[in-house]
């Protein structure tokens, strides 16, 4: 049979479903029919199963020819990388099914326990596996609340009082122990590359998000209640994808101005810039970095910047790869007119990578005062690439050491205060004991 | 990150217009910078009062798009380029260089920095002894399939800007050089590709492939307009 004969057969089981009087015509019977479709779809399945096993294998070529070159620490953890590899591209090769051939990619990489070393293979993978995606955020969900880690579980320190969350009753000082179906404890144990739960909650399945755990008192609540689309603003920058942007600025008291921000990204960036200038002849001012991931490391330079009389460096990246970028620094250049008001910085667990990098680089040159909870530990300097396949792959090229030469990797910033969150100050005053340890540093300096 | 190596990579990328640099020029150098005078229409120059050139730029691997354009007069420059929002100027207004970005904010360019910028102008093509302390021929290599002449411009306190030019047709393909910036020394290599030569006869590459390791960007020659009227103040450093 002719293939285009065969094709329109094809064409017309998928239009009506049943044998129709062109097979009739044809005289050729249902079943034989049938039979060639079934055969043909396989066929074309196993060639589909082939071509993206072998996609996945000339990733990981590719992914191994960059950590080769690359890669900020040759040594590969320990690890024996080439043996790694080999095997990693063996059982690839036993595979039929691409998702699984990648899966084993990343499995390679989790090996090495760095931060900052991800993989997402191609998207419709990702699609198919409904897993959370670290650099294509997709749909968002109006997240209603802010939180902290405290004791294993999150707790609320603000929330939008129009939200339907808060009509449900969600208030300040509970703490969440289960999103749905998911333990907080686990997600806490189990986050590697951010400490940014908000992907997470933003990209709740759900129209109705539920939440379990405790309020100050130890009573238990279960709530559920209607998420809202995101409509504040997303950025874009290179291949990170739709993040969703939140800033705030305001005076808290009438000489300390106060700026919270999300991520180091352009947009939120250049807010906190202006926000910043505007506090100008201000006594104090609070930059919020509890719950910031990281972001793009020059911009922790381009914030401090407008404290800086004198020129500094935030850190260092060091690197033993074979890509000759021995050493990079974190520049902080004077100003014509630098900002002389008090610093000081909130940081907390969640607070990671370039936030980490503006707290240590200013708390050592004495340009701010860190107060909060230890942080993250998660600071590795990375570039992320979109390879041919669609597979987005990050990857550290340096170890980061802060001005003084501490290695931010494993250890975070130790605040000079620290300062625990306090659920009953939350809910019955209304009270941040970190922004207020902030206020009192402030206003107790002469 | 991307963004620290794309500010150190970017000042050098930019002189890809400007191939031929002079000072002490060694005997076997001179008829080689003859032939690439003649290659590149370089005395087509001498009239010239001002280029404006404008470009794109693409670093599919890191999934950014952007633009840039080079102004530059007899003895002032200046270039810019925006990625998406992160912008850069670098100028030369004729006896200081300055730049201009988010993350430095503006400050004074010195050393190699300042070169960098400098050796655009129009003066410093037509007078390029004036901005090196030396330039000799290396050992040649065949880079693809293409014999190269190697030029070695040397400058005190800099880098060496290493060329090699095609020996066929007497137009630089390739330049190896390290950037400068408060960020650290950055390794690059740029690829100059598919020359065009301009109305007048100026001969330029309208493709520049910059290899900086982890970071990889093309730029497109988009448009060139010679003599055109300059606003001086566009070279001047910004106040805040």
């Amino acid at each position: 049979m002719k293939s285009e004969k065969y094709l329109e057969i094809l064409y017309q089981i998928s239009e009506i479903g049943f044998p129709s009087n062109y097979f009739l015509k044809h005289r050729m019977k249902y079943k034989t029919i049938l039979s060639l479709t079934i055969s043909i779809f396989l066929l074309s399945f196993n060639i589909l199963s082939s071509q993206e096993t072998n996609k996945a294998l000339i990733t990981l070529k590719k992914i191994n020819e960059i950590m080769l070159q690359n890669y900020f620490d040759q040594t590969y953890g320990g690890i024996d990388w080439k043996k790694a590899v080999k095997e990693t591209s063996d059982k690839i090769s036993k595979e039929k099914d691409g998702s699984t051939a990648y899966k084993h990619i990343k499995d390679l990489l989790k090996k090495l326990k760095h931060s900052h070393l991800a993989f997402n293979p191609p998207a419709k993978y990702r699609e198919m596996k409904k897993e959370k995606v670290i650099l294509d955020y997709g749909s968002q969900k109006q997240l209603p609340f802010d939180y902290a880690i405290h004791d294993d579980k999150l707790l609320i320190i603000s929330i939008d009082k129009k939200s339907d969350a808060y009509a449900q009753g969600l208030r300040l000082g509970m703490s969440i122990s289960k999103i749905g179906k998911v333990n907080v404890e686990d997600l806490i144990s189990k986050r590697k590359q951010y400490g940014d739960f908000m992907p997470y909650l933003n990209r709740f399945p759900n129209e109705k998000m539920s939440l379990q755990g405790i309020d100050y008192q130890s009573n238990l609540f279960h709530i559920k209640f209607n998420l809202n689309a995101y409509k504040g603003q997303l950025s874009d920058f290179g291949n990170i994808k739709g993040y969703p942007l939140s800033f705030n600025s305001k005076n808290i008291t009438d000489d300390i101005g106060y700026v919270k921000f999300n991520i180091f990204l352009f947009a939120p960036v250049f807010k906190v810039i202006k926000a910043i200038k505007s506090f100008r002849n201000h006594k104090g001012i609070i930059i919020d970095l509890r719950n910031n991931p990281g972001g793009i490391g020059m911009l922790a330079c381009a914030i401090a910047k407008e404290f800086c009389a004198e020129k500094y460096s935030l850190g260092t990246q060091n690197t033993t790869a074979k890509n000759d970028m021995s050493e990079m620094k974190f520049p902080v250049l004077p100003q014509q007119r630098p900002i002389k008001s008090i610093i000081v910085i909130l940081i907390n667990r969640s607070s990671a990578s370039t936030s980490e990098l503006m707290a240590m680089g200013m708390q050592e040159n004495k340009s701010a005062i860190i107060v909060g909870e230890k942080s993250l530990g998660q600071a590795l300097p990375s570039v992320i690439l979109k390879l041919d396949d669609g597979s987005i792959f990050q990857y550290p090229v340096g170890d980061l050491k802060s001005f003084l030469g501490k290695t931010l990797e494993g250890n975070g910033v130790i605040p000079d205060y620290e300062v625990p969150l306090d659920p009953k100050l939350l809910a019955t005053k209304n009270i941040d004991s970190q922004i207020q340890k902030a206020i009192t540093i402030i206003n107790n300096i002469k | 990150m991307k963004t620290k190596l794309v500010s150190a990579i970017f000042i050098s990328v930019l002189i890809f217009n400007s191939h031929l640099f002079g000072g002490t020029v060694s005997e076997k150098a001179k008829p080689i910078l003859a032939k690439i005078n003649i290659a590149l229409g370089l005395s087509k120059l001498k009239k010239v009062t001002s280029i404006k050139l404008t470009f794109t730029i693409d670093m599919p691997t890191q999934n950014l798009k952007g633009n840039g354009k080079t102004v530059i007069t007899k003895n002032k420059v200046l270039a810019a380029i925006a990625l998406g929002p992160m912008k850069m100027v670098s100028a030369y207004n004729g006896k200081s260089a300055w730049a201009k970005d988010m993350m430095m904010g503006i400050r004074d360019l010195k050393g190699q920095e300042a070169l960098d910028i400098k050796i655009q102008s129009i003066d410093a093509l037509m007078n390029p002894e004036k901005y090196f302390d030396s330039i000799d021929v290396g050992e040649g290599k065949t880079i693809g399939k293409i014999k190269c002449i190697k030029l070695i411009y040397k400058k005190e306190g800099t880098y060496d800007k290493v060329y090699f030019i095609d020996e066929a047709t007497n137009l630089p393909i390739v330049l190896e050089t390290k950037s400068k910036s408060p960020a650290g020394d950055i390794p690059s290599i740029s690829y100059f590709k598919e020359y065009k030569t301009s109305k007048n006869g100026y001969k330029y590459a309208s493709k520049v492939i910059v290899d900086a390791k982890v970071v990889k960007m093309e730029m497109n020659v988009t448009n060139i307009e010679f003599d055109q009227k300059v606003d001086d103040t566009i070279f001047e450093k910004p106040k805040e």
